[in-house]
């Protein structure tokens, strides 16, 4: 959901303008309908019968008008009393001290009356424009709560908007601080109303000659987008429908967060509930690989150790418990559940961790460790890095001559641990020292067995931790693996 | 021993069963089986087994929850089953009473070692002088010695080592090691563990037992080579 736009809704809407005249017109109508039916009626009743309706009539205007209008027509009602009803007719002189008099106060009393009926009026329009406003909100909250589903709820909430302000308006959020593709006509002044969070546009001291004006929705932090509202042609914005429109607004606001909070708090619960279920899934075909293969070993443990066939067996079982293992552990790693564990380690610890379970494997390849005396306490996953460290002491004893040395050092440098292993074999083919990472790759001309996984996993461990692994030829022969992981350190 | 001591066998493979059956059998065990938890415990409960050999992947309820509700009746040595890569639930295991694990696939020779480590624990605890090969440990007088000559340790190390000797050939999580030598309210502190724990090894030197690491989980004493 980018932009969301509502169109206007079918509503006649009077605006102010039109009805300020109406008004007026009114109110001469009512003067001169008045002033010929007491005029038909001035023989029987008097000229005071006439004043009486006048002051009523005024009062009752009030009721409904406002302010200019009433006052308007309590001065020509005034005038037209003097003027046709009060002795000598005709004139707009008076002779009779008293009629003076009642003049002057008929004068003052419409002109009150006008003014104080007016003023309730007044108090009653902007009650009931609270009230309006009230409803609107309540309206816009009811609206976005009750629907179902996340976006839908914004959706009606903006269609409350536009049916209360009878314009078509135009939602565009905000995506990493940038407006959504905004109309391209509009663009200008919907991402000045973004960026500066003010109002911008038709009605608006800033860009008055757009043809829609432009709210910023959010909060003073944190901008969530803008609305634009396409009021019609002819239409005019006083201060009351402007305060309506930026209530509205701070109204938006709040679902438009609310919406965002509930789509965060959901992929967060999806995300969560994919992980637990790979979790499970990889436990669960783990426990299906590993368990054939430790009744395998159980049982060939039970065997005659010294039977050439059950060797065989016990050879291609190990093999392909290393491979079950890495392809599990390749699994784990690309579906983003294996995280560092980092706690302060040994490296003595981890090196022979790393070592153990290749006992077999290293009396052909004597392994020489060069560990600096004075090696502090590093904080790693020690786990991880004896995992790494073995596949990469497996594959020197793998590649290399049987009765070649391998040779591990360690040391911290520069804030880092840097452990090299070089083994005294061919070395890597030229060109390959970078690929030998890669997912499935294999070396031309590796002998059989291995599933080109080993070193992706080193490489992976590696990278969890923050550090990372390369690889090259050593200039008197063979290859070397170089790691290096920024660590923090403790003083043994 | 005169009478066989009784091993239960908590796992949902049958084949699994019926092999480590064999193993057992063949070293003078008596073993009884079962293939879900909740029968686990009552097998536990009936035949009150020397030791119970635990799967933590079970199909009705969670090997750690089996776990948990033996503990709250028995202190039977329980050894750990599982498949590599759990090690929080096994940390999480050995803390809630496990004695120690064994990873699938693992081979006759290891299980037996953590067997017969866990049923003699039993015995070290209770005796005064714990013996590991050539170290003696005098928990009444405080005192080593290694082959017959005191060791000078500090407090610190001595209750360290007093730790792993009562479980010799066993795992001891890294928490369990803070909390029994420093109080449990000095959780987490692995550096200081670090730290002691090497002194301890330099103490011991080339011919005493071995304290070896296993990442993540904790330490384990062994007899030297």
């Amino acid at each position: 959901m980018n932009a969301v736009e509502v169109p206007r809704p079918v509503m006649m809407r009077q605006t102010a303008t039109i009805s300020r005249i109406l008004e007026y017109s009114l109110a001469l109508c009512t003067v001169f309908v008045l002033a010929s039916a007491c005029r038909g009626l001035l023989p029987y009743t008097g000229y005071m019968f006439s004043a009486l309706v006048f002051l009523v009539a005024v009062v009752l205007a009030g009721l409904r008008w406002g302010r200019g209008p009433v006052l308007m027509m309590a001065a020509l009602c005034a005038l037209v009393w003097n003027f046709f009803f009060i002795p000598p007719q005709y004139t707009l002189h008076i002779e009779k001290p008293q009629d003076m008099v009642m003049f002057v106060l008929f004068f003052l009393a419409a002109l009150s009356m006008g003014h104080l009926t007016a003023r309730v009026h007044e108090r009653e329009q902007s009650a009931a424009r609270h009230q309006r406003q009230t409803e609107a909100m309540l309206q816009v909250a009811q609206c976005s709560t009750q629907a179902p589903g996340a976006s839908a709820g914004l959706k009606e909430a903006l269609r409350a908007v536009s049916r209360i302000t009878g314009a078509r308006t135009t939602l565009i959020v905000s995506k990493d601080g940038k407006l959504a593709d905004p109309p391209e006509d509009q663009r200008e002044v919907a991402e000045w109303c973004h960026t500066k969070r003010q109002a911008a546009g038709r009605f608006t001291e800033h860009f008055p000659e757009a043809r829609a004006s432009w709210f910023p929705l959010g909060s003073d932090q944190r901008s969530l987008g803008v609305i634009g509202f396409h009021w019609e042609r002819d239409a005019l914005m006083d201060s009351h429908e402007r305060e309506l429109v930026e209530v509205l607004a701070v109204q938006l606001s709040l679902v438009l967060e609310k919406e965002k909070l509930i789509e965060a708090a959901r992929q967060a619960d999806i995300l969560a509930e994919s992980e637990r279920l790979q979790r499970t899934l990889l436990d669960s075909v783990s426990h299906e690989l590993k368990t054939p293969i430790a009744v395998i070993r159980t049982a060939l443990d039970g065997l005659d150790s010294g039977d050439p066939w059950s060797g065989e067996i016990r050879t291609a079982t190990m093999r392909l418990q290393r491979i079950v293992e890495s392809f599990l552990e390749m699994t784990r790693m690309e579906s983003g559940i294996l995280t560092a564990q980092k706690d302060w380690c040994d490296a003595g610890d981890i090196l022979n961790a790393a070592r153990e379970p290749l006992e077999e494997e290293l009396k052909n390849h004597p392994l020489r460790m060069e560990i600096a005396e004075d090696l502090p306490l590093l904080k790693l996953d020690g786990r991880l890095l004896a995992q790494a460290l073995t596949n990469v002491l497996h594959n020197a004893t793998c590649y290399t001559p049987p009765g070649t040395g391998i040779e591990l050092s360690a040391r911290v440098q520069e804030g880092s641990l840097v452990i090299r292993v070089r083994d005294h074999g061919p070395g890597l083919p030229a060109g390959e020292e970078e690929r030998v990472f890669d997912k499935f790759h294999r070396a031309p001309g590796a002998p059989a067995g291995g599933t080109g996984l080993g070193l992706a996993i080193v490489r992976g461990f590696v990278r969890a931790q923050g550090g990372d692994v390369t690889a090259r030829n050593h200039p008197d022969g063979g290859a070397e693996f170089t790691f290096t992981i920024p660590v923090e350190t403790h003083p043994v | 021993v005169s009478t066989p001591q009784k091993v239960l066998i908590i796992d949902d493979e049958i084949q699994m069963r019926r092999l480590l059956r064999m193993v057992l059998e063949g070293r003078g065990f008596t073993v009884c089986e079962a293939e879900q938890g909740q029968q686990g415990l009552q097998e536990a409960a009936f035949h009150r087994p020397d030791a119970v050999l635990l799967d933590l992947g079970l199909p009705d309820m969670d090997g750690l929850t089996v776990l948990k509700r033996l503990r709250e009746w028995s202190d039977v040595p329980v050894l750990i089953l599982s498949v590599r890569n759990q090690e929080p639930v096994k940390v999480e295991a050995l803390e809630n009473g496990a004695d120690d694990y064994v990873t699938k696939p693992f081979g006759t020779a290891e299980l037996l070692a953590r067997l017969t480590a866990i049923l003699r624990r039993r015995y070290t605890q209770q005796s005064p002088v714990h013996t590991v090969g050539s170290l003696e440990v005098d928990v009444l007088h405080h005192e080593a010695r290694l082959g017959g000559a005191a060791l000078k340790l500090t407090p610190t190390e001595f209750a360290l080592l007093k730790a792993l000797t009562e479980n010799a050939g066993r795992i001891v999580t890294q928490n369990q090691l803070i909390r029994q030598v420093w109080g449990p309210q000095q959780a987490s502190q692995t550096e200081g563990l670090r730290v002691h724990i090497n002194h301890l090894r330099r103490k011991l030197s080339e011919n005493g037992p071995r304290i070896v690491n296993e990442p993540g989980i904790g330490y384990r004493l062994m007899e030297g080579a």
